[in-house]
């Protein structure tokens, strides 16, 4: 038994993981169908008003998906990862843990990683229902533009898993925990309406699978990734030490 | 002596309140140190700082033991309600002392009288087998030094029996350091007493000599006649102290010398026409002891 285990035992002897997999895999499947039927859907539902949208696109498919996982799913794997890391809302089971470890590295590191990886993982299989309904349903995707795709969000949803992890260091309830953490990624798109810092932003990479598969490039998304990885690492070394001043 | 924990001046202050008042504690190695006090004495609050769970606002603390050959158990062990029993002392043991075998898991459980429920689920386990599991957590490592904050405060009589007899076992292999506010398990395992009070280390010291310091000569005189005559007669005698009642027909006598008591208090009875079931001497007790100090 280790925390490594211990946080998979958690993800799935508490049924974590149909949360996640429910608000990504979901929204994976429905992205393309409401995009290849919203004019249907909407002379159903619409009371008689005509409404004259462009023809699907693959780009507008990918990104419905993408909308609501950035939302939903975002808000999900917060929510999980915040269970996890808040242990400190429990005094006894953190002393239990906190006595038995050197560093708190060896509780924010595993904790953090398979929560990451978990939120990866049903991002990913959210974006591969949703490729296999846009291919089925509207048209063929780019791949390299899918899978570098699939590497940007993913790395944002680590930035996420860290940005809980270091709201952890400040906040001692899970609800704190939450609250800490959505405020602070909520922030950081409305940090990017200063031009100049928008490129920078992890935030720039929840766009990234629309625009990728639309033709844009990779590089473009370069700066943001590099900053992504470095405040991951940055989060998680701060949460550490956060965690190891504080007082149970 | 080998000093395994030492504390100098030791203060913590949580606002306006001083929890601990230059507590200079010293923990002998192979020790069973009983630390006691009423609730709200600083227990906790000085083990969380021997922890590492809290920090001193001055004074200091130092461990002779490596942090991995020291396990603490807070006083309400709880764990997450999914894991079961088994994996909640593997994680210890494998955090604690990955090289210590995994039938010792199945040992430390077995000790601490879980082997039974070894594969169930915590969440359903009362205060008691928390308590337990907790103790069965704390020595799957075979820790050097162990600090267990109340570990028979959700104990029936029978399982604190199990657990001070347990308890006991250790303290032959390592230096144990606990804190209980039931005088009588302290007396009943421990060597070494801390008595604290409202923050401040009153005593520190053999547990035996404690109870030597304090003991006041007395015989408890059992009688099967009237015990009037026989209070009137040894009131009478220089070497009593004090006479008092302690139930219908139960007399304790106080005494200033325990040579002339043993030669005259016989006697005395005898002379008076006392029909004498039993005449014991009356042994201190922590109890007493700790009443008489902090009080």
């Amino acid at each position: 038994m280790s925390i490594w285990r211990l946080e998979w035992y958690r993800l799935f002897r508490t049924r974590r993981w149909i949360g996640l997999g429910v608000a990504y895999v979901l929204f994976g499947f429905l992205g393309s169908i409401l995009t290849k039927y919203q004019d249907v859907i909407f002379r159903n539902v619409g009371g008689g008003i005509k409404v004259i949208a462009p023809p699907p696109s693959v780009g507008q498919a990918i990104g419905s998906y993408v909308s609501n996982a950035s939302q939903i799913g975002l808000l999900v794997a917060v929510v999980v990862a915040a269970g996890s890391l808040g242990f400190d809302a429990r005094p006894e089971w953190a002393a239990f843990l906190r006595t038995r470890v050197l560093w708190m590295g060896q509780i924010v590191l595993p904790k953090s990683t398979v929560n990451a990886l978990a939120a990866a993982a049903a991002f990913v299989l959210g974006m591969l229902a949703a490729w296999y309904e846009t291919v089925i349903l509207i048209g063929p995707v780019d791949v390299p533009g899918m899978l570098a795709g699939l590497v940007y969000g993913s790395l944002y949803l680590a930035f996420a898993v860290a940005v809980v992890a270091l709201s952890a260091g400040l906040a001692r309830s899970v609800v704190g925990v939450v609250g800490l953490a959505l405020a602070f990624l909520i922030a950081l798109p409305i940090l990017g309406q200063i031009g100049v810092v928008k490129p920078w932003l992890p935030s720039e990479l929840v766009g990234a699978p629309v625009a990728l598969v639309e033709g844009g490039s990779a590089a473009s998304f370069l700066r943001a990734a590099g900053v992504s990885v470095a405040a991951t690492a940055a989060a998680l070394w701060t949460a550490a030490r956060l965690l190891a001043d504080r007082e149970i | 002596m080998t000093v395994v924990v030492r504390t100098e001046g030791l203060r913590k202050v949580y606002g306006s309140t001083v929890a601990l008042d230059a507590v200079s504690l010293e923990v002998a190695e192979g020790s069973v140190y009983g630390l006691v006090g009423p609730n709200g004495a600083g227990k906790s609050t000085l083990l969380g700082i021997l922890a590492g769970l809290r920090r001193a606002s001055s004074g200091a603390v130092e461990i002779a033991t490596p942090r991995r050959r020291v396990a603490v158990m807070p006083d309400t062990p709880r764990f997450d309600p999914w894991i079961t029993a088994r994996e909640v002392v593997d994680l210890a043991r494998a955090l604690t002392a990955p090289e210590v075998p995994l039938a010792a898991v199945e040992e430390a459980l077995a000790e601490a009288g879980l082997a039974d429920v070894a594969a169930r689920r915590v969440g359903g386990f009362s205060r008691g087998m928390l308590q337990r599991l907790g103790i069965a957590a704390t020595i799957v490592s075979g820790p050097d030094l162990l600090m267990l904050d109340e570990p028979c405060s959700a104990l029936d009589p029978l399982g604190r029996h199990e657990v001070l007899e347990l308890v006991s076992r250790l303290g032959r292999r390592a230096t144990v350091l606990f804190s209980s506010h039931i005088l009588a398990d302290v007396q009943r395992v421990c060597d070494t007493v801390g008595v604290l009070r409202e923050g401040n280390l009153l005593y520190q010291g053999p547990l035996d000599r404690l109870l030597e310091d304090h003991v006041k000569p007395a015989y408890l005189v059992r009688l099967r006649s009237a015990p009037e005559p026989v209070i009137r007669s040894l009131r009478a005698e220089s070497w009593v102290v004090g006479v008092t009642e302690e139930g219908r027909d139960e007399i304790k006598v106080e005494v200033s010398q325990v040579a002339a008591a043993e030669t005259g208090l016989v006697s005395t009875l005898a002379a008076v026409g006392a029909r004498v079931v039993s005449v014991e001497p009356v042994a201190a007790d922590l109890e007493s002891v700790f009443l008489e100090i902090t009080s």
